[in-house]
């Protein structure tokens, strides 16, 4: 009987039950894979993209034409305000954050990031921040002060003394806790980034033989830890002085407005470098490979952008000049700002080394990069002359300073991130997005945003304010304002010729394989899509370029240059 | 390989020998051969006979590998070395997909709970105490959920 039961057991098929997390919903919702995460950063940092789009569209609808219709006062200040805020916070730092995740550990050849699960929360908390500030929109309290929300105009009613120029409702505080708990999330990641790569590389990948990419991420981890604390507590100061009693920002009981700007900046320019090292490091890793040509100068390209980050902290006042600072104050800052225009000039210089003499292959994510370059150059060089003092007093807050901002981080950033996006994509998806409609893609941005951002210098030097809800027919700025919002229009088409072709290589695109480009670096060693585990074995880095000494032995770096 | 002279040209002074680039390339074809180099990296790899003891004792999942020395240790900035990495006998174990998959950190969902209960006490922040105290205990649970899972 006994031996029987036991023949029976062992006869039994055992069909366990599938746990929730091996679901396809329950997979994604409790993933601590890196590359999943990255994934899940990216399609949410692209969808905030399209919801700052539209924000930005309504904004140049309303600008279109003088004395515009389209939107109220009151909600044109939510829209501008929640422009910025989306798109810097929601956009541009999970989409980076996104492209490290899935990158950084494959480049430096880990099986994954230092704190998996803590990069799960990171992301998670992300997701649920984007949605609790536009969720403002559903209360009809989006926040309305601008994206660097400004103090006493922050302040609620009973702190400014002035109902008419305050904000009693609950948009500041929408603002307050929403980039609050998204600094959560950045200064989780930031943790996580320094700590992979300093303890997850694999062997021989000294820090001298890091891709860029990698080099980048990690002074932006670092400009993350160091400079969102401040922001933090400029936030919740405000939140006592709103709520609280305190008096912090009001002048009228013995309190600073400057304190506010001075804690906000000293995290918002820091906060402009986050936006844009990783963005250097995209293409320091597209040009070599598109250029088939190593990394010209890789020591000062890497250590420019170090240079930057201690730099970045120096700066924070040049947003201050018009404040009445002390002559030497502007002198200092006017200096600094000046002085971070050199390793970022480093950097321009070797990438266009690393061009020069190339064997060229100008597919997208090469188009994008190059129109990075040159994007980037304008944006920084209107930028230098920002920080001469006399000139900054004659267009500070009019259009010219948003011009400036648009092609450092749109034609800068998001061209970046847009050719990191071709580059690698086809690693992600495991298929090559239509060449096609990717150079239509590029040009059509390429003209939308020169449209858009190039009349808008015009428009501050004729002195068009900048966050104004709409303007008189007879100042001489209406042909500016048209062109600006056909260029507007034109940047949305070329996104959906983006959005069209992603979604047709998902259904029917040409397989890629391991290895498109015919890459360097160890990403490219890898299955696309990887496997969760990354690398069977750990690769051992003896060069610069790893994957190319692998695919080629006899004339490895490692043999002919020390690195 | 260390640079002598000052007033060679930078090119000149990060290539590489001819000489060097044998010996180099005579110790990779060793390495591939399944020749491990010798303790020196300043020296030729010398051809080591492999034990049958230690051949005996690979299992199908192990096998030997040569493992930079320098590169398990963090040879942060030692840009200058030309030496070749220094080698050494290490007994590797070669994993398969399934037992990497299964080191990997398992699933938990205590992260998005984590997370939302954050969301939950920033909205009762603004809304009301009973959701504010909701969120509380909510980030309670998820933080003790979090912490007694098992890896």
């Amino acid at each position: 009987m006994a031996s029987r039961a036991i023949a029976d057991t062992a006869t039994t098929t055992v069909v366990r039950k599938r746990s929730f997390s091996e679901s396809y919903i329950g997979e994604w919702l409790t993933t601590t894979d890196h590359k999943k995460i990255g994934i899940m950063y990216m399609f949410v940092g692209f969808f905030f993209f399209l919801v700052g789009g539209m924000e930005a569209l309504l904004i140049r609808a309303q600008l279109a034409e003088p004395n515009g219709k389209v939107l109220s006062p009151e909600v044109y200040n939510e829209i501008f305000t929640m422009h910025g805020t989306t798109m810097i916070f929601l956009f541009v730092i999970p989409m980076l954050a996104g492209i490290g995740n899935y990158f950084v550990p494959l480049m430096i050849g880990a099986r994954d990031m230092a704190f998996p699960r803590l990069n799960a929360f990171g992301f998670w908390v992300v997701l649920f921040g984007g949605l609790f500030l536009q969720s403002s929109f559903i209360f009809g309290q989006a926040p309305n002060g601008g994206w660097f929300m400004y103090a006493p105009l922050s302040e609620t009613a009973a702190g400014c003394n002035h109902a008419y120029t305050c904000t009693p409702g609950m948009n500041a505080d929408f603002w307050i806790l929403g980039t609050t708990m998204l600094g959560v999330s950045s200064i989780a990641g930031g943790l996580n980034f320094v700590v992979t790569v300093f303890k997850l590389r694999a062997p021989g990948m000294s820090i001298n033989r890091m891709p860029i990419f990698v080099w980048m991420m990690l002074v932006q981890s670092f400009l993350l830890l160091f400079a969102l604390p401040s922001l933090t507590v400029a936030s919740l100061l405000l939140l006592l002085d709103r709520h609280f009693g305190t008096h912090f920002y009001q002048y009228t009981n013995g309190g600073d407005p400057l304190l506010w700007q001075h804690l906000f900046w000293s995290f918002g320019h820091p906060e402009v470098y986050i936006l844009i090292l990783p963005a250097f490091g995209m293409i320091s890793e597209i040009l070599p490979v598109f250029s088939r040509k190593p990394l010209f100068g890789y020591t000062f390209v890497a250590w420019s952008g170090v240079a930057i980050g201690f730099l970045s902290f120096t700066v924070w006042a040049h947003h201050m000049f018009a404040v009445g600072l002390p002559a030497v104050a502007q002198a200092f800052f006017a200096t600094s700002t000046t002085l971070i225009a050199i390793p970022t000039a480093v950097k321009i210089f070797n990438w266009l080394a690393t061009v020069y003499g190339g064997k060229l292959n100008l597919k997208t994510p090469m188009l994008f990069a190059l129109g990075f370059v040159a994007m980037f150059l304008i944006g920084g060089l209107n930028g230098v002359a920002l920080a001469v003092v006399p000139f900054d007093y004659q267009v500070t807050d009019s259009y010219f300073v948003v011009a400036h901002i648009h092609y450092v981080l749109f034609g800068g950033t998001a061209f970046a991130i847009f050719a990191g996006l071709y580059y690698w994509l086809p690693k992600m998806t495991g298929k090559l997005l239509d060449e096609r409609l990717g150079q239509i893609h590029f040009w059509l941005i390429l003209i939308g945003m020169n449209l858009t951002f190039f009349p808008m210098h015009i428009l501050g030097l004729l002195g068009m304010p900048r966050r104004v809800y709409t303007y008189p027919g007879d100042l001489g700025w209406n042909e500016m304002n048209a062109l600006a919002s056909i260029g507007a229009f034109l940047i949305g088409i070329s996104i959906m010729v983006f959005v069209y072709n992603f979604i047709r290589t998902l259904k029917s695109g040409q397989k890629a394989g391991t290895d498109p480009w015919d890459a360097f670096t160890l990403e490219w060693d890898t299955d696309s899509p990887p496997k969760k585990y990354n690398f069977l074995t750990l690769p051992v880095v003896r060069s610069r370029r790893p994957f190319f000494d692998k695919k080629n032995p006899e004339i490895a770096d490692w043999k002919t240059v020390v690195h | 390989l260390e640079d002598s002279n000052p007033g060679q040209s930078l090119k000149k002074r990060y290539m590489v020998s001819q000489e060097r680039l044998h010996q180099l390339e005579q110790h990779e074809k060793g390495m591939e051969d399944g020749i491990t180099a010798s303790d020196s990296g300043d020296e030729p790899p010398v051809p080591e006979e492999r034990s049958p003891e230690k051949g005996d004792e690979q299992t199908e999942n192990e096998k030997e590998e040569v493992v930079p020395e320098a590169a398990a240790e963090d040879s942060a900035g030692d840009e200058s070395s030309t030496a070749a990495p220094k080698r050494r006998r290490r007994r590797k174990k070669v994993f398969q997909p399934e037992e990497l998959e299964a080191m990997l950190p398992r699933p938990s969902l205590w992260p998005l709970i984590t997370a939302f209960s954050v969301a939950v006490v920033l909205a009762g922040a603004i809304s009301s105490r009973i959701v504010l105290g909701i969120g509380f205990v909510l980030i309670l649970v998820s933080v003790v959920g979090w912490l007694r899972e098992r890896r």
